[in-house]
């Protein structure tokens, strides 16, 4: 009996036994009350991780003096065989179940009893699984029996024999949620610290989680080092989910530590119930969330319910536009298109996602669910697809910026006056930034950029007008003077030698309202113009000489109109050039 | 009449309860699943003596009135006292929560326990006119599950008790009424004398019994 150990309530009953089986004083665990699941699992890691237990036993009911006869002892045999903080050979330790009656009996008496969502009876039928009377003969011979389950044999013969489903009384929502902030610290190397969470672990130690855990080992005992944390150093990163303060807030803050405190997380505790975790004032959260808007963020990920309560319901549908998450999201982008979102979910509905990004969110991640108890393998692919998502929307945070300076040239605009030519220019940017925003090719951002030079045209056009003697007026100025660069003094300079003739090219026409009408002398102004129009010529006569054209440093030096960079530079002249009108 | 007192969301989703908004039911029990004002608590607490038991949730959150400077404080005294006082007029009080732990005699139960079994209580009110908690807690053939534990009684009883002491043990003598109700339990362990049975016997036959 060195090794045989036994769960003891210390009843006359149990006492007179042990001391018939000669079990030492050492191998007698006391039994303690259990108020929820997640204490018997931290109960059953205590007692089990540091002996060397071959043989258990344990009463079926418990306490073995209670008022009524029960089947506990089958719920604390369901956690050690299923707890995954033990290495596998512990938790298939044997075990002899005591009992006044013969397992026919059990089963048929309890049957209206047993738990229909763990349905601890089936452990009954699992392989190194022992039933005894309470006479100290029959327990020394059913000991004498018994042979552990194997390590090979535990899928087969004990997993696969169970049937442990999540309780109908608790929402997805929560194990959903610790599950996925599980998996997604599995595979950037966070897993103990999210682990050591009460509020994550608590819901991965309910049965249900356990089984599906031990169902697919690598969950725990994978170890991974993501070699390529997020480069995010200088971003601003703004995270949004109900569930922040449960896990998700301190994983991403990890995930995010190269943005260090430009990474900000909207502390739903503040807005909650501590004991029940129900949002005590969502309106208040919302208002918080909400006072980001406007902001210079590079990235923003949102949760897409962000008041499970209401919103993540089963058998209910609800219109995924009438979800708390995307009407945050199309607050923020009603203040700016040029945010980059990533819509983050437990979600697995299509369509929820799809209302999101045809919103304008620019990518989704889908947290982990239960229902599929992926690889760390898949989850892993998961992740990178998600830094992915990342990098790319760090790429395309120059939107933001552009669109918020459209929104401050449109109201320049309107001030001038509502004039065709005004609406005009508008609508190019507009059109400009809309085809920068599609932009994923080469050939796609260069017509974007070409959309935007067409903005020149539009102004040299407005302020010309061919005169009866060949010229170019200038209204209301005078004639175009033939402006050309000055090698010695690097500037622009006339002999006041008026334009004749054929249209001149669009950088001098602009030249001329620069200098004559504006009255304006920054040359290097003209001079990086005529080089962005040069830029836009040579892409659209396919011209290679200008298009290759190249530094001392071998650099390409308009390859960049392929890039948002082309279109940047341009448009930190045109913004110079709509101030002027 | 019964009242619970629950304000969990949704809970005519998540539980099969339908029927406390039906006919007799609703008749016999109120279900108040929204969380009260505390002037409703204050009705409540007025008429305390038309209920028989009181069924909460261990939260039992209660709604500040709009414009009142009720603080939090305040609150939870009123909660306090509404329990105070279900106790001292000796109402039955049962208190259940997600995966609270079914303790008969501290009377706290699991939500879900609760529910399952509730239509039943209720049932069994109705027809015999008895607050019946056991069916509660463990269900409909809470009186299997009573005459089981009586035989485990009995059977723990005649595994410590020496065969010739049987005649003298009420124990053994209530087990045996329980499981035999037409026979004298005297005669029974007389049977069982003169057949010297061993005690395994004996509780093989208890148990065949069952």
């Amino acid at each position: 009996m060195n090794n045989t150990y036994i769960i003891s309530d210390y009843t006359t009953k149990l006492k007179g036994l042990i001391s018939d089986l000669e079990i030492p004083e050492a191998n007698i665990i006391g039994r303690e009350d259990f108020t929820n699941e997640q204490e018997c699992h931290d109960w059953t890691t205590k007692v089990l991780k540091n002996k060397h237990i071959e043989k258990l036993i344990i009463p079926l009911s418990l306490p073995t003096d209670a008022p009524v006869i029960n089947t506990d002892g089958l719920i604390i045999a369901l956690h050690i065989r299923l707890n995954y903080e033990l290495e596998i050979l512990k938790r298939l330790v044997p075990i002899i179940f005591l009992s006044n009656f013969p397992v026919s009996k059990i089963i048929d008496k309890n049957k209206n009893v047993f738990d229909a969502d763990n349905n601890p009876q089936n452990l009954i039928f699992t392989k190194g699984i022992y039933f005894s009377s309470f006479d100290s003969d029959d327990i020394k011979t059913t000991i004498k029996g018994t042979k552990p389950c194997l390590q090979e044999e535990y899928k087969k013969n004990v997993l696969n024999k169970l049937n442990v489903l999540r309780k109908a009384t608790i929402g997805g929502h929560d194990i959903a949620n610790a599950w996925g902030c599980f998996k997604l610290a599995q595979v950037v190397d966070l897993k103990d610290k999210i682990f050591e969470l009460d509020s994550i672990s608590k819901h991965l130690k309910q049965l249900y989680a356990k089984y599906l855990i031990c169902s697919n080992e690598s969950f725990k005992t994978e170890r991974r080092i993501d070699l390529e944390p997020i480069k995010c150093a200088g971003k601003k990163i703004l995270f949004i989910d109900d569930k922040s303060d449960e896990g998700w807030g301190d994983l991403m803050k990890n995930i995010f530590k190269g943005a260090g405190d430009n990474f900000v997380f909207v502390d739903s505790a503040k807005y909650k119930n501590n004991e029940t975790k129900l949002f005590h004032n969502f309106d208040g959260f919302i208002t918080e969330c909400r006072s980001h808007i406007g902001k210079e963020w590079d990235l923003i990920i949102i949760d897409l319910r962000l008041n499970p309560e209401k919103e993540d319901v089963d058998n209910e549908m609800i219109s995924p536009t009438e979800f708390s998450g995307y009407k945050l999201i199309d607050e923020f982008l009603t203040k700016n298109e040029g945010y980059q979102i990533i819509v983050s979910t437990a979600s697995n509905k299509i369509w929820n996602i799809n209302a999101a990004l045809e919103r304008g969110a620019s990518s989704y991640y889908v947290k982990e669910s239960p229902e599929f108890n992926y690889s760390v393998s898949e989850t892993n692919k998961h992740y990178e697809n998600f830094k992915k998502d990342v990098q790319k929307c760090f790429e395309r945070s120059y939107l933001r910026d552009i669109y918020k300076d459209n929104q401050q040239l449109f109201l320049i605009l309107n001030s001038i006056s509502s004039s065709n030519f005004v609406n005009e220019i508008k609508n190019q940017l507009s059109l400009a930034y809309s085809l920068l925003n599609d932009a994923s090719s080469d050939i796609q951002f260069a017509y974007a950029y070409i959309s935007l030079y067409m903005i020149i045209e539009f102004i040299n056009n407005e302020y010309y007008t061919k005169t009866s003697d060949d010229k170019w007026e200038i209204l209301g100025i005078g004639n175009l003077l033939d402006w050309k660069w000055n090698t010695d003094s690097n500037t622009y300079s006339t002999a006041d030698v008026e334009v004749i003739g054929n249209k001149p090219p669009e950088w001098q026409k602009f030249a001329g309202i620069y200098y004559q009408k504006w009255n304006m002398t920054d040359h290097n102004f003209i001079q990086q113009l005529y080089f962005l129009i040069t830029k836009r010529n040579g892409f659209v006569h396919g011209d290679k000489l200008i298009l290759d054209k190249q530094d001392k440093s071998g650099k390409f030096l308009n390859h960049d109109i392929y890039t948002n960079i082309g279109y940047e530079k341009l448009f930190k002249h045109i913004k110079t050039i709509i101030g002027y009108l | 009449m019964i009242l619970i007192l629950d304000d969990t969301e949704n809970l005519r989703n998540r539980f099969d309860i339908e029927f406390l908004f039906e006919g007799k039911y609703k008749q016999t029990c109120q279900l108040i699943d929204k969380k009260p004002y505390s002037r409703e608590i204050m009705q409540l607490a007025q008429n305390l003596t038309n209920f028989k038991i009181i069924c909460h949730h261990r939260s039992l959150r209660i709604k500040k009135e709009k414009g009142n400077n009720t603080s939090d404080e305040d609150i939870s005294k009123l909660k306090e006292s509404f329990i105070h006082l279900i106790n001292e007029k000796k109402i039955k009080r049962i208190e259940f929560g997600r995966d609270m732990h079914t303790n008969f005699s501290a009377k706290t139960i699991d939500k879900k326990l609760f529910y399952t079994n509730l239509k039943s209580f209720i049932d069994f009110y109705i027809s015999n006119n008895k607050l019946e908690l056991r069916i509660l807690y463990y269900g409909e053939n809470y009186e299997e599950i009573e005459k089981m534990t009586l035989i485990d009684k009995l059977i723990d009883e005649v595994r410590i008790t020496d065969v010739s002491n049987f005649k003298n043990n009420q124990l053994i003598h209530d087990g045996l009424k329980i499981l035999f109700p037409d026979k004298e339990p005297l005669n029974i362990i007389k049977k069982w004398n003169n057949k010297e049975l061993r005690k395994k016997e004996i509780i093989q036959i208890l148990i065949d019994n069952l």
